[in-house]
């Protein structure tokens, strides 16, 4: 990239892109993409995984029947069975899943894959294309973010390929404290990383349709341009070498619109993000390559770390606002999924690539946190089931995964059914006359049996479906030795141990919250879409605000089932205490200082915390330079020559009549009484008016010594 | 950019450059202005000299700030500009010092990074088949 003009703010965004070092474009280079008969494997696996699938929900459901005291006689136990075998299914496929991934990567990878079929292909030789890296961002930590955005660039420069790529912050922060920090460091980042021209900003004005408007605002004005985009979320980060790597997959593949990496959880530090990296990095593999096994070229989009066809994406993928109801009406909140059968449907493949490494991305460091993003995709899943009955010519594999995201979330509030019918059950059991002929104009008496040893073997075996996959991982590392990568046999056993232990607590805390995440999106009540919060732990307070409901309805559950039968109150122990024990789990589980200390003896270790890791150390770096508050960040956009300068050119222009009145003051009001005399809102107009910052900054350097800029001014001196 | 601000010891430093061959490495103990008063206790007779001291240490952050190199020549140009203001008796010497200042010292113009490339716009299709 050459000569760059300086326009004034309204042509900001006429900047020329040299184009003399302008890629190889895809047309320039003919793909001879290998032949190959996924759909014929795949719906052979399918066929297998169905049949498997069924026949096990087939014989768990006729047990279920037999162990019912009326045989599925009465109403509640038709209900109770219909519910068991749905929730049963989902299991079952879960542990189909990971078996079929475990044998897969025991016999080195599937051969259906994309990178098995180039697995000897001289990569080099494939030219790259342009590509944009976009992250999207909104209201995310800024040290954290564009560290990795950062890292991820100097990653990309390690490979000398940097010249086919471009990287674009997406923001749609509103708190100037968040994108006047944004811009101030992006333009950091572009002195360090010598980077003019070839990383770039934009704030949204109007941030609508969430994320996915954000990238359909960057594909409009300048998507055009690049034959591929790579989209990171906030905590995203991929190495160089997988950035070049998957655009030469795609070059050889010119059918693959989308293809999707496996991103690995790193950076946790919390003992609930540990025990989630872990699982992720243990348990992940099998089921990944199970998942991918089974999808082939019909995979899912998870909205981040994957790369998609530009062009063909902007043909097909645009997400029309849906025409229904309550939660049916309005912007697709979940648009990933969508997007992957939009694509599909318009003949082009979308592919998992568990085999793709060095991609990562963060988990939530508390329960809180992680129900709260639960919450926006409880509403987005469950927006799909529209899409999912009413779209047109989707692919069925799409249909499936949409099903299977909103099963996701209906699980929950099943699981709960099931638990209340039993519930019911017992009562009428306990409390009613034996009814000898449940069934009406039946002549033959039922005898209602109860054999609680066969009811403890189906719960025997239900569990065993659910754990048996984290045992089978757990062998798959130890064959392929990587234990001591996991802290070494003792600590990765221990580990394991934890995490069941862990994830059982967790259970059905998660089923009450997602149960009500489920019912307030079906009736439609509004959601805030905020970032995440990465960092803070968890309150007592805010824990036992939070679950105190679930508590006192498992203890009142629990009184009314020893009340009622001691044999049923023992049968609701493994569901009850853990929502009895539900705020010092949230609590404890959000601790740092928790997790490391389970760090510290080598418990939930994953090789990235062994290794160094370069591409990690590099985004750890912080690139914040001054405190990150709203007062220190605005007196700085106003005083510092140079970032003035900044933020002047990212800032608009040209108010007039009233607004250009209600500026000056506005403008007034802060050189009298500083920022402490404005709204937020007053804050923003200013910091993104041109004119303003610059009579801001003129006005506060000529303030007299007594005035607030003054003493401001004194201050900054002297610090 | 830069993010070190410069402290009052920088302009006793600056100002003891002038009659020392080398305007570097001025130790803190020898800046007079090391404890340079605030504006909460500015008053009396030594109303002048705070000011000086401010219009000093203001005009050599902006400068620092703004990418300019401090030197013995930058620093002679901004102390004759004060002499000028004061000599002057000028009421407010800060503000116009600032208006004043860009005119004497040439400000770098910093080559900012173009926040966008050029816009081809293009179109988002629904796939209304």
């Amino acid at each position: 990239m050459s000569e760059h003009t300086t326009h004034n703010h309204s042509t900001i965004e006429t900047f020329v892109i040299d184009t003399s070092s302008e890629p190889i474009s895809a047309s320039a280079f003919t793909p001879s993409p290998k032949k190959s008969y996924w759909r014929v494997h795949i719906a052979l696996r399918r066929f297998l995984l169905t049949s498997l699938v069924v026949g096990q929900t087939a014989v768990g459901s006729f047990y279920m029947t037999s162990v019912l005291p009326y045989h599925g006689g009465t109403t509640i136990e038709k209900s109770l069975i219909a519910l068991f075998a749905i929730m049963f299914l989902w299991i079952s496929v879960g542990f189909w899943m990971a078996i079929t991934g475990f044998i897969i990567r025991r016999f080195g990878g599937d051969s259906q894959s994309l990178m098995q079929r180039y697995r000897n292909h001289p990569w080099e030789c494939v030219p790259l294309a342009k590509t944009a890296i976009v992250m999207p961002i909104y209201h995310e930590d800024v040290d954290r973010t564009l560290g990795g955005l950062s890292a991820v660039y100097r990653s990309l420069a390690q490979t000398g390929q940097l010249a086919h790529f471009d990287f674009f912050i997406l923001s749609d922060s509103r708190d100037p404290k968040f994108w006047l920090s944004e811009q101030a460091t992006w333009y950091r980042l572009c002195c360090e990383l010598k980077a003019f021209g070839k990383l770039f900003y934009r704030r949204r004005v109007l941030n609508m349709n969430y994320k996915s408007g954000n990238i359909a605002d960057f594909l409009r004005r300048v998507g055009k341009g690049y034959v591929y985009t790579v989209v990171l979320d906030a905590d995203s980060l991929m190495a160089g070498e997988t950035l070049v790597k998957m655009v030469r997959l795609m070059q050889l593949e010119p059918k693959v619109g989308i293809l999707q990496t496996n991103p690995t959880l790193v950076n946790a530090r919390s003992l609930l993000a540990r025990t989630q990296q872990f699982a992720n990095q243990v348990y992940g593999p099998l089921f990944s390559t199970g998942l991918a096994a089974f999808q082939g070229g019909e995979a899912v989009y998870w909205g981040h770390n994957a790369i998609i066809r530009t062009q063909e994406f902007m043909r097909h993928c645009g997400l029309k606002r849906l025409t229904g109801k309550g939660l049916f009406k309005g912007a697709i909140s979940s648009h990933d999924f969508v997007e992957a059968a939009y694509i599909a449907r318009a003949g082009y493949e979308v592919w998992l690539e568990p085999e793709l490494t060095a991609t990562y991305e963060e988990t939530p460091p508390s329960l809180k946190d992680e129900l709260a993003r639960d919450k926006r995709w409880a509403k987005g899943n469950l927006q799909h089931i529209y899409l999912l009955l009413f779209a047109k010519r989707l692919r069925f594999a799409h249909r499936m995964a949409f099903l299977n995201g909103v099963m996701s979330y209906i699980a929950s509030p099943l699981w709960l059914a099931f638990l209340i019918l039993t519930t019911l059950e017992t009562t009428y059991l306990v409390l009613r006359t034996i009814n000898y002929f449940p069934q009406e104009h039946s002549l033959f008496p039922v005898w209602p049996e109860w054999h609680p040893e066969w009811a403890l073997q189906l719960a025997i075996g239900t569990l065993g479906l659910l754990f048996f996959p984290k045992i089978l991982a757990l062998v798959d590392v130890l064959v392929s030795g990587r234990r001591k990568a996991f802290g070494g046999f003792f600590c990765l056993k221990i580990s394991v141990l934890l995490e069941m232990i862990f994830s059982t607590l967790l259970a059905p805390i998660r089923m009450l919250s997602h149960t009500r995440y489920v019912i307030e999106a079906l009736f439609n009540v509004s959601l805030r879409w905020a970032g995440q919060n990465r960092s803070n732990e968890t309150r007592w307070l805010a824990a036992i605000i939070d679950q105190g409901p679930g508590t006192l309805i498992a203890l009142a559950w629990s009184g009314f089932a020893w009340w009622l039968d001691p044999m049923f109150f023992y049968w609701s122990l493994p569901i009850a205490i853990p929502l009895a024990l539900a705020a010092p789990t949230t609590v404890l589980l959000s601790r740092v200082n928790i997790g490391q200390w389970f760090k510290k003896y080598r418990l939930f270790i994953t090789p990235e915390e062994k290794q160094t890791n370069e591409l990690l150390t590099m985004s750890n770096q912080p690139v914040l330079t001054t405190s990150f508050t709203s007062r220190a960040v605005f007196v700085e956009a106003i005083l510092h020559p140079l970032l003035n300068q900044v933020h002047q050119q990212l800032a608009r222009s040209a108010h007039r009549g009233q607004k250009q009145k209600y500026l000056l003051a506005c403008c007034q009001r802060c050189l009298t009484q500083g920022i402490e005399g404005l709204t937020q809102k007053q804050m923003t107009m200013l910091a993104s008016h041109k004119e303003s910052l610059a009579l801001l900054h003129r006005e506060a350097w000529q303030a007299d010594v007594s005035s607030y800029w003054g003493k401001e001014l004194t201050r900054r001196l002297q610090s | 950019m830069s993010s070190t601000s410069l402290h009052a010891d920088h302009v006793g430093g600056a100002v003891m450059a002038l009659s020392q061959p080398e305007n570097s490495a001025i130790p803190l103990e020898n800046s007079r202005l090391s404890n340079a008063r605030t504006p909460d206790n500015i008053g009396g007779p030594d109303n002048v000299q705070v000011i000086v001291e401010m219009a000093l240490l203001r005009a050599f952050e902006y400068l620092h700030s703004s990418g300019v190199v401090i030197n013995k020549a930058v620093s002679l140009t901004v102390l004759r500009l004060i002499d000028e203001l004061l000599s002057a008796d000028h009421p407010d010497l800060l503000a116009v010092m600032m208006q004043k200042l860009p005119e004497r010292i040439t400000l770098p113009h910093p080559q900012l990074p173009p926040s966008f490339p050029l816009i081809q716009r293009a179109s988002i299709g629904y796939d209304q088949r």
